[in-house]
């Protein structure tokens, strides 16, 4: 298995995923730190997301006697204590430790009779990290799933939930799936129930967050049928390439949609005419931003120096259109200023 | 039962990490995965280092990685502190063996234990060296992590400096330099944080200890003057029973839950009490629980938390940013760590005169606020 050193915990990455399974409870096999850790940074994350509720999240409670002498006790005492929550589903996350000591999760979770247990294989960064993490328990999750009938509709797969813009990109890819009249089923998984999941095998179409999650994608293709476009929309573009694309998977017309979302990206290219022919360093935080980059500096010809204005260019890249007009506003404040 | 729902309060390494980053001049390396060094290092906002463990180095080894890690930070720093985590102490990496003898090294898992445990393992393994020559005392318990740590820090200065004494040492936050000779006296700012390093001169939690240590400290140092302190103090203490009199002609003694470490949230509960006959219904304490006159409970979940507050319902929190969400319909005061979905920029003391008058004002202040917004 290949990691980023440096991407943080699988368990950090899951738990991106199951807290926002609204009636299901978390558990962590572990010690309280990993779960303080998470439910920490996902409190202030949801903070920043104007997200007022806290996550559920359990610990085993893993301390020097179980090392020694194991913990599938305390798991297994932990979700009986978690059956008593009236909880749609719980998930079952190991750490590192759970790892280390090589607990049996799987015969604990097989004696334990209630509500839906999904052991959702993370092992800390012994299972690899973040993005691993969020495959993980994307995969695990649609488990909760046992196929359907293609309802027209698509699913959004694997949204970043600790991204600070994640609702302002769910609005932006609604918006441009409404020109083409076409509705979104599920968001998995933000914000949902337990049940909802169940309608995961039923889109026509799945939506991928990015890239990153073609293998969710080719698992729930391969599971249920389901064919899927690998990301959320970014560039000019791209993001009329989406239309098209979305349009040529469920068979909808999409001329007239790419021909207002062309008009709509001319309208905005004007409004930011400030910016052409401005002398600019770019900062970008990651890797991918060659395509989309380059489309901004050859619509806007810009030219690249080591003296200009300093642009930052975000990772994740902006979605859409609307993503793109944020973008360039926070540009020309600083060419502005 | 042992598990936990929510877990409130950092573990061991974290505590370990926190000591270390308060050092200027240690190079800190949490030898561990990635997961493990995020969290410290987005709440200390302090540079540490860290091995990045991934599953191969556990399988073929991680003596090189952390050596290679360790020899360039000699390089930059006066020490260097490498912070165990979990999965290397199980699998029982001998790094203590294998590491150069002037590395100072703590063995200190998340599983071992809590913050403070990780903490105070971490003092006792810092190098200092107490000197009679030292000029000064040393300031214990300013940790980072404490929303009071800066504040502490300058009240502790200011009253030591209004008696003629300069502060040595501050545990932990302060340079290599300053621990390294240390004075051999001590004056506490939080009594669970007591490091060990210099003798015990007292505590300036609260206005009377604070008095109690500066006579200490007066039989112990030459030239030391009381009177810059007593006047402020007769002044404060004049202040606050004023106002707190004023509250109490047209408001009821409030309800009062306070959720901290113990010594902080049994002085802030003492003086509720001594000032406005405040109900103490419970203190939820995040660490060791000791004797207290009032009623104390270990709250480090959140559902601890929420059965502790459903129990006695208070119209007062004093905790953390959980129990402002566990609570919302009392009154708040930000008194412990993690503070989210506010702004804190300015030092905020508990310790001595200013920080008696501070949490007065804000607990009168919150009170106030809170009666207005129930009733308009």
């Amino acid at each position: 298995m290949t990691s980023s050193r440096t991407e943080g915990c699988t368990l950090t990455g899951a738990l991106s995923v199951t807290t926002s399974v609204q009636d299901a409870v978390s558990i962590i096999h572990g010690p309280d730190g990993c779960a303080h850790h998470n439910f920490s940074l996902l409190h202030a994350l949801h903070f920043d997301n104007d997200q007022l509720v806290l996550p559920s999240i359990l610990s085993t409670s893993l301390k020097e006697q179980e090392i020694i002498f194991g913990g599938e006790k305390a798991l297994e005492d932990t979700i009986t204590r978690a059956f008593e929550g009236n909880h749609g589903a719980v998930f079952i996350l190991t750490s590192c430790v759970a790892a280390a000591i090589g607990d049996d999760v799987r015969s604990v979770c097989c004696e334990v009779h209630g509500c839906p247990v999904i052991i959702v294989p993370t092992g800390g960064f012994l299972g690899g990290g973040f993005s691993d993490g969020v495959k993980s328990a994307l995969i695990a999750l649609s488990s909760l799933c046992h196929g359907g009938n293609q309802s027209g509709m698509v699913n959004l797969v694997g949204e970043k939930n600790l991204e600070y813009e994640a609702e302002a990109n769910y609005r932006e890819v609604a918006r441009l799936l409404s020109l083409l009249g076409v509705k979104i089923q599920l968001r998995f998984v933000r914000n949902i129930p337990v049940s909802a999941i169940g309608n995961l095998g039923c889109a026509s179409l799945n939506i991928l967050r990015d890239e990153s999650l073609t293998d969710v994608g080719s698992a729930l293709e391969n599971r249920f049928g389901t064919p899927f476009l690998p990301s959320f929309p970014v560039g000019f573009e791209g993001t009329l390439r989406f239309l098209s694309r979305v349009g040529e998977e469920l068979d909808i017309e999409s001329d007239s949609a790419i021909a207002a979302e062309r008009a709509y990206q001319k309208g905005i290219i004007e409004h930011f005419s400030d910016l052409r022919r401005k002398t600019v360093m770019i900062h970008h935080w990651g890797q991918t931003s060659g395509p989309v980059l380059t489309e901004l500096l050859e619509t806007f010809d810009l030219e690249l120096k080591d003296h200009g204005r300093l642009l930052s260019f975000p990772d994740p890249l902006p979605v859409g259109t609307a993503g793109l007009f944020r973008m360039l506003s926070r540009w020309q404040r600083v060419i502005h200023a | 039962m042992r598990e936990c729902m929510n877990a409130l309060w950092p573990c061991a390494m974290t505590g370990a990490v926190t000591c270390f980053a308060g050092i200027g001049g240690i190079g800190t390396v949490i030898h561990g995965p990635s997961g493990c060094y995020f969290y410290p290092a987005t709440i200390l906002h302090r540079e540490l280092h860290c091995t990045f463990l991934i599953e191969e180095d556990i399988i073929f080894g991680a003596e090189e990685r952390l050596l290679d890690l360790v020899r360039s930070l000699q390089e930059r720093y006066r020490a260097v502190a490498v912070v165990n985590t979990c999965t290397p102490a199980i699998i029982g990496e001998d790094i203590r063996h294998y590491l150069p003898g002037e590395i100072i090294m703590v063995d200190s898992p998340g599983f071992l234990g809590n913050f403070e445990d990780g903490y105070l393992a971490a003092c006792r393994a810092l190098p200092v060296k107490p000197d009679p020559d030292v000029c000064g005392v040393n300031l214990d318990g300013i940790q980072l992590l404490d929303p009071f740590c800066s504040g502490n820090s300058l009240e502790a200065e200011r009253i030591l400096a209004s008696a003629g004494i300069p502060v040595a040492a501050r545990f932990c936050d302060c340079t290599f330099d300053q621990i390294n000779p240390a004075s051999c006296s001590t004056v506490q700012t939080n009594p669970d944080l007591a490091s060990g390093h210099g003798l015990a001169r007292g505590t300036f939690l609260g206005i009377d200890d604070t008095e109690k240590a500066l006579k200490c400290l007066e039989k112990h140092y030459d030239d030391v003057r009381l009177d810059a302190f007593e006047r402020e103090r007769d002044i404060a203490e004049h202040a606050i029973e004023t106002s707190c009199e004023k509250f109490l002609m047209r408001h009821d003694p409030p309800e009062v839950a306070l959720f901290s470490g113990f010594s902080y949230a049994d002085f802030a509960a003492r003086m509720l009490k001594k000032y406005l006959d405040a109900s103490i219904t419970v203190i939820g304490c995040r660490n060791g629980i000791r004797h207290s006159p009032f009623r104390v409970a270990e709250a480090c979940s959140l559902s601890a938390v929420q059965e502790l507050i459903a129990g006695d319902p208070p119209d007062l929190l004093l905790g953390s940013s959980f129990e402002r969400m566990a609570c919302p319909t009392a009154a708040f005061i930000p008194f412990t760590y993690p503070l989210r979905g506010m702004v804190r920029l300015r030092a905020r003391p508990i310790i001595g005169i200013q920080g008696l008058a501070g949490l007065m004002e804000d607990v009168l202040n919150a009170c106030l606020d809170h009666q207005h917004a129930r009733d308009p």
